[in-house]
């Protein structure tokens, strides 16, 4: 697997972001990009070329669903992979999120395995 | 208060810690707890509806946070600024685990955006009225307290 991906981490809480990055360069990710709501990821996905979105279901700005359809609606960049991370593992939400193209669902809280199963799952599904 | 919630909470401050920081939390006797004061340097805020209707507190020393906060990074971050992102991610990982047990048991719980407080004589102001539970829990780097006051809503 290509590990030069970008990947871009949005989360308002810096605590969070910094644990899925650290996890994420731990097994050799390198190209990660942390921003604090979801309307500066949508910016940054429009920006310039983005591999994988790792979004917070909640957010200031935009939230991790609201992001997800917003990209999902544009069809330049509609077709990149997109995580969203929350607590809100009732089934109505991963149903929610899955209804509207996301790719996964991981759920709080998580273990190193966990998000880099996800990811290479996402990854390799989506390439 | 239902022993249900009780043990959904203690389980689900158990298990996120656990999972999030490698760190074995220990219950102890849960009290009642008949002022405002917390019981900690900071405290991550939850309100819940549906189902239920109250509050979670979180309140941690700011040792115990640091520690807490350096096993999950792999690295020490000690500013209040991270701390502060600690005890309200900490709060909402617990209560969503919480939530998530008990909707196995046919209740539907939804909670609010977790608020942070702190201060060394900071108050906790539940959404009820009356006296809340502490329920304590010792680890190898301090205590911290989960701090409840819930009701059924019927």
């Amino acid at each position: 697997m290509n590990k030069d991906i970008s990947i871009l981490v949005a989360d308002d809480n810096e605590m969070m972001s910094n644990l899925i990055r650290i996890m994420l360069e731990k097994n050799g990710f390198n190209n990660i990009i942390e921003v604090r709501d979801g309307m500066a990821a949508f910016n940054t996905v429009k920006a310039q070329k983005i591999d994988l979105i790792i979004a917070d279901w909640h957010m200031d700005e935009l939230s991790g669903i609201e992001l997800l359809k917003k990209v999902r609606a544009d069809v330049k960049i509609s077709n990149t992979p997109f995580i969203i991370v929350s607590v809100e593992g009732l089934d109505v939400s991963i149903d929610t999120a899955f209804a509207h193209g996301v790719n996964d669902f991981l759920s709080k809280p998580f273990t190193m395995e966990d998000l880099i199963k996800t990811v290479t799952k996402v990854l390799e599904t989506s390439s | 208060m239902n022993v249900v919630y009780i043990n959904a909470f203690i389980e689900g401050s158990i298990n996120v810690l656990k999972i999030m920081a490698s760190i074995d939390a220990t219950p102890g006797k849960p009290y009642l707890k008949n002022d405002l004061n917390a019981r900690g340097d900071i405290s991550g805020f939850i309100t819940f509806s549906g189902s239920v209707t109250g509050s979670l507190a979180l309140s941690f020393s700011k040792s115990c946070l640091a520690k807490i906060i350096s096993n999950m990074l792999g690295e020490d971050q000690e500013s209040m600024e991270m701390m502060e992102n600690a005890a309200g991610e900490l709060t909402n990982m617990i209560s969503g685990d919480a939530r998530k047990r008990l909707q196995s048991q046919e209740l539907v719980i939804y909670a609010g955006i977790p608020t942070v407080l702190s201060g060394k004589n900071h108050l906790i102001k539940h959404v009820l009225d009356g006296p809340s539970i502490i329920i304590p829990f010792e680890t190898p780097f301090g205590e911290f307290v989960a701090d409840v006051n819930i009701k059924d809503v019927n």
